[in-house]
């Protein structure tokens, strides 16, 4: 009797896991099919009046001048005011400050010192909404000192080293040896009055402009950051204040945060969203199944998600952030392994291998199966940079190029062939086994498919077998930074919009540059663009500068990076996603 | 009895100590420093951020540092959440975990002892299959296929409960049975073995044959000595619990500790990660305590001796 | 009373040895265990079911057409039985059986190298555990005193440091891999079976039997081996059934966080993981993974039942 129960359950276990099988299955054709023709109340959106919830990812500290992480400077958009800003264009426009004007330096420098208006009858408000204070110059003032006081170990320092005397400010007071005393009172930033704002640069700076948007230049309240003490400083809603279009209300760590209209806001006449919810999901299912049941608004969605949603017939938007992903190459060569502490001599120094491999992988067939999405095949290095001679600098460069992209989009075996054949003589290699290359992976699923596919295509197009070493990122990053790699797939995303913030990165002094190029040419072509005042010339220069990484590969670019998202039903515009402004809801409106 | 509890609170003490050195040199050993993300800051800043959070000391001199600190109560300030000390990001994470593991336990200790002891009781029958069935369920699903599955059956396709979030008492109704179903087919697999050898013993019969009604044969002698193997799983069972929470909280989107724990190794925070490993230490050395006393109630066989 | 012929008595003989003699064989403990075991068809069906996963764990990789790490790059995402259409193996009529995953691969060839990974990880992590447990707690248990003192302090040092602290370290200092996870899995298994051995032996030296033997003067080894082990086997075996669920579990866990086995080794939980991520469009590639485990994870409890019930002896006679 036993026995035979104990076989049916047998049965009865399979049968479930079967039965489970086939109903996951039908529901997808069934229940989805019914609206396939029918958008209009797919997908309504959260119930709450007047508010939305929004995905956001890592959020781990809210003093501006701590800032690292894109969605925190999001988040910090709505909160906080700095002196200008960027409208739905990308274009400048005032915030805290109403207008600005520049003039020569002392020594007769064009563009050298900047006067700012301030915009009077700013308040600062806490978390309740209750005015605290005027938002005046002092606040611009405390807050850029903060950035540069060595205590606060700010990562963003550098937006303030724009000023005259800060870098040398921020050296002497950080204890670096040899540096000369300056004092804070000589750094370049003053209020002239409680609404005006001077500046003074230290080297010409035809974007300063971008720099100042930048979330972390914004103001901070000196007495009162002073009451909660820095260390508090920014750790919850009621040890903040705020200037921006909203305040916060509620922040619970790694899970959510609630802003709420700040009715003091100058324009807060415009503003028809009384609520926004900032949640933070680690898991893409339950993303997609509180959107479909209404618990959020707009989530990031991955490709295969993006396939359901166009299968339902359900728009799906689209937005560039400037990530540009490449593979960082060890390119150190036997002579100078000596100035790296830790590094590793690769086969990658030899260029036409790196020429090989880039000749090898085939940029479209790895979006196609890896991500599935609108990614681009990278046919230049820098995204998200408004151009001169083009729209995007992007454009520019494939112009420049007889329209053809820098890097090629499809893999080219026999091309690919031609240089490993000279790599191998470059490496005093008899054979393509001979070479020994990893690709250092981060762990992360889609990290670990991008190795397994380049893996391939280099196995299938060029006849090498390389290993894949997965590390965790920490490990991963150091051994970048240590130059103890081959290859290792990483992502670049502009700060301002300027071709600087990408290009820069390749000069041999850049902490950034993790590839042991140092080309005299780069760094020459690079600093010839700060004293270019004519934006065409000077993009020119950027052009060329790509042309140069592109013939010197430090970097194999492989796509640029677009970012599928949905939106519920609930909003009917207004909300803005583009370069540098990861976030802007402020204008968001909804549905009746 | 206070002499033995008093002995090993001080047992506890030292292995929270001995645990304290060993996850300090260990972080320690882990190439790779939590101040460097995607993009490198400068080497001064890099030396500001040491300085800030006292790396830039030799390693042996952290360590009493810490030790200190750990002493007077302070698990220090957290690197990758800037300027947030450790004790708070506990005290606000800590109850959510708490209240969610507590209802996966009791969920699986009532729900597992149960269908345990009639399964034993109902030796052979539908109800022994059943509930040897769920139990085999329970162990044969790893929890993020569960918890995924669940969700999208019961709150994507039949709305009964919400997908996530952590707050109403329907919120909670998921994760707590994602949670607890593992260690509810443990409990009630462990209870049935033990629970049919309590049947078969001699004072079993004894009872029977002095007459004892069933009920009370199987409520005053069988169950509580069946209960036994049981309460020594309690400790690695609370073990498990908090641990398996890391999946549960990332499916459910629950803002508890779980997540620091595995987030903080990832990101190399070694305050966070010293202090949770400290704070996970002491509460497991707790538990064991408590269950050893429990063992001794339970038992009256077992004596403890101070 | 029936009437009995006397010519069907024999005289045995003078032999004090022949007279005490038991015609009826003697059955060892083994012997027993091992008859009661085969005539249970459940315990029986649960072999075959492991020895099927082990047998196409071994051969199917090997015998398939398909590399597991080959990718068909025009196949991502096929259905079950789909012939493939790939122009290697085009006309061949080969099928991929469980159809491919997001990068075009065969799913069936992946699953059975998923199941050599999980399953080896799960055999030798249930061997460690049984031996490092039973030994550590039965001597724990056995002697007591300072000893017992000293070796539960150190088991709840080493239970005291989170699992998954102890991966990461090794996989960093390891390098990555399934002998790390075995190994750091085996660190801490074997804990549960310690403590369960331990408790068992403290509660079975209190008990007459114990008593009685160490009067009439067993040795140490004697009674270990021939009174507490005996004993506690029952309840050993049903947590080293236990064990091996957990080991795959852990396996599957730490995959689901992103620090099982590395590319290109894939197991059954880290299928599954690829698999859930898109499990509402293409659903096969979370079941299939899933049942795999789950089927073994069902017959190891039920043979394990079926080990327990013939093991037990309690049940003997």
């Amino acid at each position: 009797m036993k026995k035979r129960i104990l076989s049916l359950m047998l049965a009865a276990a399979l049968a479930v896991s079967l039965f489970g099988c086939t109903d996951t299955g039908d529901k997808q054709g069934d229940g989805d099919g019914q609206n396939t023709n029918q958008v209009t109340g797919l997908y309504p959106g959260t119930s709450e009046d007047g508010a939305i919830t929004v995905e956001i990812n890592t959020m781990t500290v809210m003093n501006t001048i701590l800032m690292t992480y894109a969605t925190e400077l999001a988040v910090a958009r709505h909160c906080w005011d700095a002196l200008v800003k960027l409208d739905d264009n990308n274009q400048v426009i005032g915030a805290a400050a109403e207008s600005w004007e520049s003039a020569p330096n002392a020594e007769g420098v064009e563009d050298m010192v900047w006067t700012f208006h301030l915009r009077e009858g700013a308040k600062w408000v806490d978390t309740e909404g209750n005015v605290v204070a005027d938002v005046t110059a002092n606040d611009f003032v405390f807050a850029w000192r903060e950035l540069l006081n060595p205590d606060n170990a700010a990562e963003y320092y550098g937006f303030a080293t724009v000023f005259k005397n800060a870098q040398a400010y921020y050296d002497y007071a950080s204890g670096v040896e040899g540096a000369p005393e300056v004092s804070i009172e000589d750094v370049g930033f003053y209020a002239q009055d409680d609404y005006t704002l001077v500046v003074e640069l230290e080297d010409p700076l035809p974007y300063l402009l971008q720099y100042l948007k930048f979330e972390v230049m914004s103001p901070i309240y000196q007495p009162f950051y002073e009451d909660v003490g820095a260390e508090a400083y920014g750790t919850a809603p009621d040890k903040m204040l705020y200037n921006g279009p909203f305040r916060m209300t509620e922040w619970v760590l790694e899970n959510t945060i609630t802003t709420v209209k700040n009715d003091e806001w100058y324009d807060a006449a415009n503003v028809s969203l009384q609520t926004i919810h900032w949640d933070k999901y680690t898991d893409t299912n339950t993303k997609l199944n509180a959107f479909q049941t209404g618990e959020i608004d707009v989530i990031d969605i991955t490709g295969e998600q993006r396939s359901q949603f166009e299968a339902e017939g359900y728009p799906v938007n689209n937005w560039i952030a400037g990530y540009s992903f490449f593979y960082y190459c060890n390119v150190i060569q036997e002579e100078d392994l000596g100035n790296y502490e830790g590094a590793k001599l690769s086969d990658m120094r030899s260029l036409n291998l790196r020429k090989a491999i880039s000749y090898a992988i085939d940029r479209e067939r790895i979006i196609s199966t890896v991500y599935k999405n609108d990614n681009e095949p990278s046919p230049a290095f820098s995204l998200g940079i408004s151009g001169v001679s083009a729209p995007t600098l992007g454009e520019a460069v494939v112009a420049a190029n007889g329209g053809e992209p820098l890097y090629p989009p499809n893999a080219d075996a026999t091309k690919a062939q031609e240089y490993l054949a000279l790599a191998l003589e470059d490496l005093g290699y008899t054979d393509a086994s001979q070479i020994n290359i990893s690709l250092l992976t981060s762990e992360g699923s889609q990290n670990e498919l991008l190795s397994q596919v380049v893996q391939e295509q280099l196995r299938q197009n060029l006849g090498i077998e390389v290993s894949i070493d997965v590390v965790t990122i920490t490990e991963a990053r150091a051994r970048r930074n240590a130059k103890n790699y081959d290859m290792f797939f990483g992502g670049w995303g502009p700060d301002y919009d300027d071709p600087m913030t990408d290009l820069d990165l390749w000069t041999s002094a850049n902490g950034n540059n993790h590839t042991g190029y140092a080309s005299e040419e780069y760094d020459a072509l690079i600093e010839s663009t700060k004293s270019e005042s004519d934006p065409a010339a000077r993009e020119q220069l950027f052009i060329e500068a790509e042309m140069m990484l592109a013939e010197d590969m430090p970097i194999i670019p492989v796509y640029w990076r677009h970012e599928d998202y949905v939106v519920s039903e609930k909003i009917t515009g207004g909300l803005l996603r583009l370069p540098f402004q990861y976030y802007n809801l402020i204008y968001t409106t909804l549905a009746d | 009895m206070l002499r033995y509890i008093l002995k090993r609170i001080a047992y506890g003490i030292l292995t929270l100590f001995a645990l304290m050195t060993l996850t300090f040199f260990m972080m320690r050993a882990v190439p790779g420093t939590p101040f460097i993300g995607d993009k490198t800051p400068s080497p001064t800043t890099l030396a500001n951020m040491e300085a800030k959070y006292g790396l830039d000391k030799p390693p042996i001199v952290q360590y009493f540092i810490f030790v200190g600190n750990c002493l007077r109560g302070d698990l220090g300030i957290s690197i990758s959440y800037e300027n947030r000390s450790v004790n708070q990001i506990i005290a606000d994470s800590f109850p959510v975990s708490m209240e969610l593991g507590a209802q996966a336990i009791i969920f699986a200790m009532i729900a597992g002892i149960l269908l345990g002891a009639v399964a034993a009781v109902k030796r052979g029958t539908i109800v022994d299959s059943l509930s040897m069935f769920i139990a085999i369920v329970g162990v044969s699903v790893p929890s993020f296929i569960l918890g995924a599955v669940l969700q999208y059956f019961l709150a994507v396709k039949l709305k009964l409960v919400p997908v996530q979030g952590w707050g109403t008492f329907a919120q909670t109704l998921l994760p707590s049975f994602a949670l607890g179903m593992s260690s509810l087919a443990t409990v009630s697999r462990l209870m049935r073995t033990s629970m049919l050898d309590v049947l078969s013993q001699d004072y079993i019969k004894t009872a029977k044959a002095k007459g004892l009604s069933q009920g009370k044969i199987l409520w005053r002698h069988a169950l509580r000595n069946a209960i036994m193997p049981v309460i020594t799983i309690i400790g690695p069972t609370v073990a498990a619990v908090f641990t398996g929470s890391f999946v549960v909280e990332s499916i459910f989107n629950i803002p508890g500790l779980g997540r620091y724990f595995v987030m903080s190794i990832k990101d190399m925070d070694y305050t966070l990660i010293s202090g949770t490993t400290i704070f996970y230490g002491a509460l497991l050395i707790l538990c064991t305590l408590i269950v050893d006393l429990l063992y001794g109630v339970v038992d009256p066989r077992i004596k403890l001796e101070g | 009373m029936e009437h009995i012929a006397k010519e069907r008595f024999a005289h045995v003989g003078e032999n004090a040895r022949d007279r005490e003699k038991i015609s009826r064989p003697s059955v060892t403990f083994l012997q027993d265990a091992m008859r009661r075991l085969v005539s249970n068809k459940v315990a029986m069906v649960c072999v075959i079911i492991v020895a099927l996963m082990i047998l196409f764990s071994v051969f199917a990789p090997i015998l398939s057409p398909f590399e597991f790490q080959e990718q068909h790059y025009d196949e991502l995402d096929v259905g079950m039985f789909t012939v493939c259409t790939d122009p290697n193996s085009a006309g061949n009529g080969h099928m991929h059986i469980f159809g491919t995953d997001t990068l075009g691969r065969d799913l069936f060839t992946r699953i059975w190298m998923g199941g050599r990974v999980s399953l080896i990880i799960a055999f030798a992590s249930a061997i460690v555990d049984f031996f490092l447990g039973a030994i550590y707690g039965g001597i724990s248990g056995y002697f007591g005193g300072t000893l017992d003192i000293i070796l539960m302090r150190i088991l709840e040092i080493i239970n005291g440091i989170p699992y998954l602290m102890i991966v990461i370290l090794l996989m960093i200092i390891m390098p990555p891999g399934i002998i790390t996870i075995i190994v750091a899995y085996s660190l801490v298994g074997w804990i549960p079976m310690a403590r369960l051995v331990r408790g068992q032996v403290v509660a079975l030296k209190q008990q007459e039997f114990v008593a009685a033997a160490e009067a009439m003067g067993a040795s140490t080894g004697r009674m270990i081996a021939r009174h507490l082990l005996p004993n506690t086997l029952s309840v050993m075996i049903v947590r080293v059934t236990l064990s091996i669920p957990s080991a795959i579990f852990s396996e599957a866990y730490l995959s689901y966080l992103g620090l099982g086995v590395r590319p290109p080794e894939c197991s059954w939980g880290s299928l599954a993981q690829l698999g859930i991520q898109n499990f509402r469009l293409y659903p096969s590639q979370l079941i299939i993974p899933a049942v795999c485990i789950s089927l073994t994870m069902l017959a190891f409890n039920l043979f394990g039942d079926g080990l327990r019930d013939a093991f037990d002896p309690k049940l003997r006679r």
